[in-house]
C-alpha cells in the first residue's frame, strides 16, 4: 500500500475545512476579547473598592463604613457605566451620566472616583479640558 | 488611560484637592515617577491650604478675610493677590478674587453647602461687601474694605498646578506629562518627550465624553469655564458657579470659555473673565497677553482668536 492511498483529505480538503472552523472561531472570540478590554473601577478617597468587566450588568450600591453613598449601573450590553443615585447636593456625578472606555465619574463630596479604563485607539484624545 | 511605550511608561495620581479631582500623569527616566507625582500632589495641597477662603487651619486668606485691619502677608500670598487685581483691573473686573461673600450667600463656598437663589436684598448686600475694589495692597500690607472676602478659587488652583509643574521640573527638568485639575490642564513636558498631548475641548451642551475641538499642547497651559459642571437648577433656570461681579447673579453671556496660555494661573484667571465677558474686545486682547482664547456663547456660536486656530493642528 502507498502512503497516499492512506490519506483521507487533500490538501484542498483541508482549506475547506479548516478555514471555517478559523473564522467561525475567530468571530466567536470578538466579543470575548472586547470584554476582556474594559474594566470599571470604582475608588473611594483613593482606594479600590469594586473592580468588573465593562460587559457584565450589574448594580452596585455604593457605600462606606456602611453609609449609603451612590448606585452604580454597569450596562454590559452598551459596555457604559452611570452613577444613577447619588446622596450628594449637586448630582454633579448623576448629571455626568452615561460613559464609557477613558471615561470617568467623579463624586467630589463623597470622594469617589468610577473609571471605565479600557484599551484605546492612538488616535484618541488624551485628556479633555472643561 | 494607560499611556506607556517602549521604556517610556507614565505614572499616574488621582487625588481630591481645591474641591476637584486633581490626576497628575508623568515620567521621569532620571528619578522615580510616584516619588515626583507624590510631591507634586503635596504641593498643590500645601497651596490648597494656604489660600482656602473658608477654611482656617493654615489658610493666609481665611485670616485675612476676618481680620479687622491690614494684615502682613508673605511673598507669595503678595504675589497671587496682586495678580488677580491686575486681571481684576485688564478685564474691567471679568475676573474678580473679591467675591467671597457673594459665593457664599450662594451656596457656592462648599460641595457641602446647601444651594439656594438669594434674593435681591440680600444679593444687593453681599455686593456692597464684594469687588476687587475694596482690597489695597502695598508691598506685602493687604486690606480688605467694606467687610469684603477674598476668594482666589478662580486662579489659585491655575497657581498651584503651575508650581506642582515647576516642582516636578526642578526634580527632573526632562521629565515629561501633564496635570489635569479638574479639566484645567498644565504640560510638564510632550508626550514621550516628542509628542503633543491630544486635548479636547468638552461640548458644553454634549455628554461628558463629547468634544466640540481638539487642541495639541506640548508645553504651557489650557483652561475652560464653563456653565455645565458646577450648577443647581430651580424652576428649569440654570445657577451655576461664575458670577458677574456687576449683578451678583451668573454670568449668562456665554456657556463655555477656554484659554490657551503659557502658565495655568493665568489661562485659569482669564477662563474666567472671557466666560463673564463673553465674546469681546478685552478677550480679544487677550493675544496681547500672549493667551489665546475660545468662547461659544448661549446661543452655542463658537467665537476664537486668531491664534488658537494654530493649536488645532497636530
Amino acid at each position: 500500500m502507498k502512503r497516499n492511498d492512506l490519506q483521507f483529505f487533500s490538501r484542498l480538503d483541508l482549506f475547506f475545512i479548516v478555514t471555517p472552523i478559523f473564522i467561525a472561531f475567530f468571530i466567536a472570540a470578538i466579543p470575548q476579547a472586547s470584554g476582556k478590554n474594559g474594566v470599571v473601577t470604582v475608588y473611594i478617597s483613593g482606594e479600590l473598592v469594586y473592580e468588573q468587566p465593562l460587559t457584565r450588568t450589574a448594580t452596585w450600591v455604593v457605600k462606606s463604613d456602611g453609609e449609603y453613598l451612590s448606585t452604580l449601573v454597569v450596562d454590559g450590553s452598551k459596555e457604559k457605566v452611570k452613577l444613577v443615585d447619588s446622596n450628594c447636593p449637586l448630582k454633579i456625578c448623576e448629571r455626568t451620566g452615561w460613559v464609557g472606555i477613558g471615561g470617568s465619574i467623579v463624586c467630589v463630596p463623597n470622594k469617589i472616583v468610577v473609571k471605565v479604563e479600557g484599551k484605546t485607539k492612538a488616535s484618541e484624545i488624551d485628556i479633555v479640558t472643561w | 488611560m494607560n499611556f506607556s511605550r517602549g521604556s517610556t511608561a507614565y505614572v499616574e495620581k488621582d487625588e481630591f484637592v481645591f474641591g476637584t479631582l486633581v490626576r497628575v500623569v508623568v515620567s521621569s527616566e532620571k528619578r522615580d515617577p510616584k516619588a515626583i507625582a507624590d510631591a507634586m500632589i503635596q504641593e498643590m495641597k500645601r497651596l490648597e491650604s494656604k489660600f482656602h477662603p473658608y477654611h482656617d487651619g493654615n489658610s493666609v486668606i481665611f485670616k485675612l478675610n476676618h481680620a479687622t485691619g491690614p494684615v502682613t502677608v508673605d511673598e507669595e500670598t503678595a504675589f497671587l493677590i496682586s495678580k488677580s487685581l491686575y486681571y481684576s483691573e485688564i478685564t474691567a473686573g471679568a475676573f474678580d478674587p473679591a467675591l467671597g461673600r457673594l459665593i457664599k450667600l450662594w451656596g457656592f463656598d462648599s460641595p457641602d453647602t446647601k444651594k439656594r437663589v438669594p434674593t435681591s436684598e440680600e444679593i444687593a448686600k453681599a455686593l456692597e461687601s464684594s469687588g476687587y475694589a475694596n482690597v489695597e495692597i502695598h508691598s506685602k500690607e493687604v486690606s480688605l474694605k467694606n467687610h469684603a472676602w477674598l476668594d482666589l478659587g478662580g486662579i489659585a488652583k491655575g497657581y498651584a498646578v503651575d508650581q506642582a509643574v515647576r516642582l516636578a521640573k526642578k526634580i527632573d527638568e526632562n521629565a515629561t506629562g501633564f496635570v489635569d485639575a479638574g479639566g484645567d490642564i498644565a504640560i510638564i513636558g510632550p508626550k514621550f518627550g516628542q509628542f503633543p498631548w491630544k486635548i479636547g475641548i468638552r461640548d458644553p451642551r454634549g455628554g461628558p465624553q463629547d468634544i466640540i475641538g481638539v487642541v495639541y499642547l506640548s508645553e504651557g497651559a489650557i483652561a475652560t469655564s464653563g456653565d455645565y459642571e458646577r450648577y443647581f437648577e430651580v424652576d428649569g433656570v440654570r445657577y451655576h458657579h461664575i458670577f458677574d461681579s456687576k449683578t451678583g447673579y451668573p454670568a449668562r453671556k456665554s456657556i463655555s470659555a477656554t484659554v490657551i496660555a503659557e502658565k495655568l494661573v493665568d489661562a485659569d484667571a482669564l477662563s474666567t473673565a472671557a466666560f463673564v465677558l463673553g465674546w469681546s474686545k478685552i478677550v480679544e486682547g487677550f493675544v496681547g497677553l500672549g493667551a489665546q482664547a475660545m468662547v461659544i456663547d448661549a446661543e452655542g456660536k463658537i467665537y476664537k482668536t486668531k491664534g488658537f486656530v494654530a493649536y488645532e493642528k497636530e
